[in-house]
């Protein structure tokens, strides 16, 4: 009891801790270093590096995080598989899709250099279109699942097609289209944290606000899906109606993170599955653990992807997977994963 | 205490067809049947998890009048198998108290979980992931699980299945003693005849969904095993018990 209770206490005051830390330390490097006396003052004085660069790009890093990390700890469970991740039942691949039909069909990516780095015009078409594709992988297979009371296997499945679908679609008009909208194409896929203004940072905090209070409400049903659905309806949960909304709010929640910043990929996977294995996979604890963790993970991986070749930006979605897969495959080998 | 009426269930054929059969306050009775005679589905019925044909009665409350969470309060079920994971024994059994709770555990909750932690001896267990158990600890962490619900009712789907002699003697103590002290009636499915004739008060025979025979160890005779195995078996008394012995 003791050690299990202060395990628990030491996972909230690092992981917390670590959030903070990341947060401050964000805000001052970048290409124009700030010590945290300056960055206080900068904020009090309406300083635009702060206000208008660094604070959204780390506001949006930690909400982005937090999103994906919480919805890949909810559809692991739901979804009774430990790889399910916010990108298993095609988000990512629908929302690339609908990004690419915008930019080639729609002309909304016309490319804008300005040296080194790259815009897309027409900020608003993408997301939109992105976020499109991505409801509709997730709403065939919603729809499957419901009037067919598919498994949480066959899901994965579905979603496994879905993807193929759309990967397939997008490289036919990839395969037709000119060689400045395929780049751009690309460039979209890229997970970039610096594309978000503060009016699109309200809606992903809106959403993330709605979904995490709903998630943590069924905190002790996703617990009891764990065991196993007859368990669980033994014990009073609707199994059916639990995958369902929570399959639904984790996949709307990823569909806008997606939308304004592109994929992200790891974050759903490594954030909750370091948490299971070095801390608890009692929901009551792993939805807000895995939420700040995620958090901090994107941070700290935006962070390093904006200074270590500064003034070159690296893209954080590679960092992500670059740095995450290793510590993940650490986890997994010092861990009691059966 | 619970009465099952006529109760019937198909899925595309007939698996059940016109079960009746009574529990008293503390009887312990087991289903015994070959593979496939509905026994699971006749506990997953009455746990409500399948809606049949005709009634089940508990606490003269019909199955449809009672909430989800009403019957979890009154009634438990152990399913044959249940995945591990990375909850702690502790998260599981506090699972039980799930139909009591609101929004979250009370410490009314976390004190009931502590007494049935301590009935049975699974202090030294508590804060083990369920992933680091063994067959016959995991079982006892189900039981558990289902008597942190303080049920009326307990249903069990071959409790001792895949555990040693030494577990299974102790799960079917366990089960014995839960339902003489707390007044539980147990219903149970079983395979192993012998160890159904140890501790049963009252013993269901079923074939092709049906209840074949019904009563106390007398059941258990060469002519009702042959008519429901399809086995020929010795029965051999030995000091007022059976011993059941596959013959040649």
């Amino acid at each position: 009891m003791m050690e299990y209770s202060r395990r628990i206490r030491t996972a909230e005051i690092v992981l917390v801790t670590t959030l903070i830390f990341s947060f401050i330390a964000s805000l001052c490097v970048g290409s124009y270093s700030l010590t945290p006396q300056e960055v206080l003052s900068s904020l009090l004085n309406d300083s635009p590096i702060l206000w208008n660069i660094r604070l959204p790009r780390i506001v949006t890093s930690i909400l982005v995080g937090a999103s994906l990390a919480v919805s890949g700890a909810v559809m692991q469970c739901i979804l009774r598989n430990p790889l399910a991740s916010p990108f298993t039942l095609g988000i990512s691949q629908g929302a690339a899709f609908g990004a690419a039909f915008a930019i080639i069909f729609l002309g909304a990516g016309l490319l804008h250099r300005t040296g080194e780095s790259i815009t897309i015009l027409n900020p608003y078409l993408v997301p939109f279109f992105a976020f499109l594709g991505s409801l509709i992988s997730v709403s065939v297979i919603l729809t499957l699942s419901k009037i067919r009371d598919l498994s949480p296997e066959a899901m994965i499945l579905a979603g496994v097609a879905m993807a193929s679908v759309f990967q397939a679609a997008t490289m036919l008009m990839q395969y037709f289209a000119e060689d400045v909208m395929v780049a751009s194409v690309v460039f979209w896929t890229f997970g970039d944290m610096g594309r978000t203004n503060w009016s699109e940072i309200y809606i992903i905090f809106l959403a993330f606000a709605v979904c995490i209070a709903y998630f943590i409400f069924r905190r002790m049903d996703y617990n009891a899906l764990t065991l196993s659905d007859e368990t669980a309806m033994s014990l009073g949960v609707n199994p059916q109606r639990v995958r369902l909304e929570g399959l639904l709010l984790s996949s709307f929640l990823t569909a806008i993170c997606v939308s304004f910043t592109g994929i992200v990929g790891f974050v759903g996977l490594v954030a909750p599955h370091s948490i299971r294995i070095s801390v608890s996979g009692d929901y009551r604890y792993l939805i807000p653990f895995s939420t700040v963790f995620g958090a901090t993970l994107l941070l700290v991986a935006d962070t390093f992807g904006r200074t270590v070749l500064s003034p070159v930006l690296i893209p954080v979605g590679i960092i992500t997977a670059f740095v995450g897969a290793p510590v993940f495959i650490y986890l997994l080998l010092r861990g009691s994963w059966r | 205490m619970i009465a099952v009426e006529n109760l019937s269930f198909s899925y595309k054929e007939p698996v059940l067809s016109g079960v009746n059969f009574e529990a008293k306050e503390g009887e312990v009775i087991f289903i015994l049947g070959p593979n496939g005679s509905g026994k699971t589905t006749l506990l997953r019925c009455i746990a409500g998890i399948l809606k049949p044909k005709g009634a089940v009665l508990i606490e003269n409350q019909t199955l449809n009048d009672l909430s989800k969470k009403d019957l979890a309060k009154k009634l438990a079920y152990v399913p044959q198998r249940s995945d591990t994971g990375f909850l702690t024994v502790f998260d599981v059994i506090l699972l039980g108290r799930k139909p009591y709770m609101g929004f979250g555990p009370t410490n009314e909750d976390y004190r009931i979980v502590e007494e049935v932690i301590s009935l049975l001896n699974l202090e030294k267990l508590a804060f083990r992931r369920l992933n680091e158990l063994s067959g016959g600890e995991l079982q006892k962490v189900m039981i558990a699980r289902a008597l942190a619900q303080k049920p009326r009712i307990l249903l069990l789907d071959e409790p001792t299945n895949n555990l040693d002699v030494k577990n299974q003697v102790e799960i079917l103590r366990l089960i014995r003693k839960i339902a003489k002290e707390s007044n539980v009636s147990v219903i149970s499915t079983m395979h192993d005849l012998n160890l159904a004739s140890l501790y049963a008060d009252r013993i269901l025979m079923i074939k092709n969904g049906k209840i074949f025979a019904s009563g106390g160890i007398e059941v258990l005779s060469r002519e009702n095993i042959k008519a429901v195995y399809g086995v020929d078996v010795e029965v051999v008394r030995m000091n007022g018990k059976v011993v059941i012995l596959p013959g040649d």
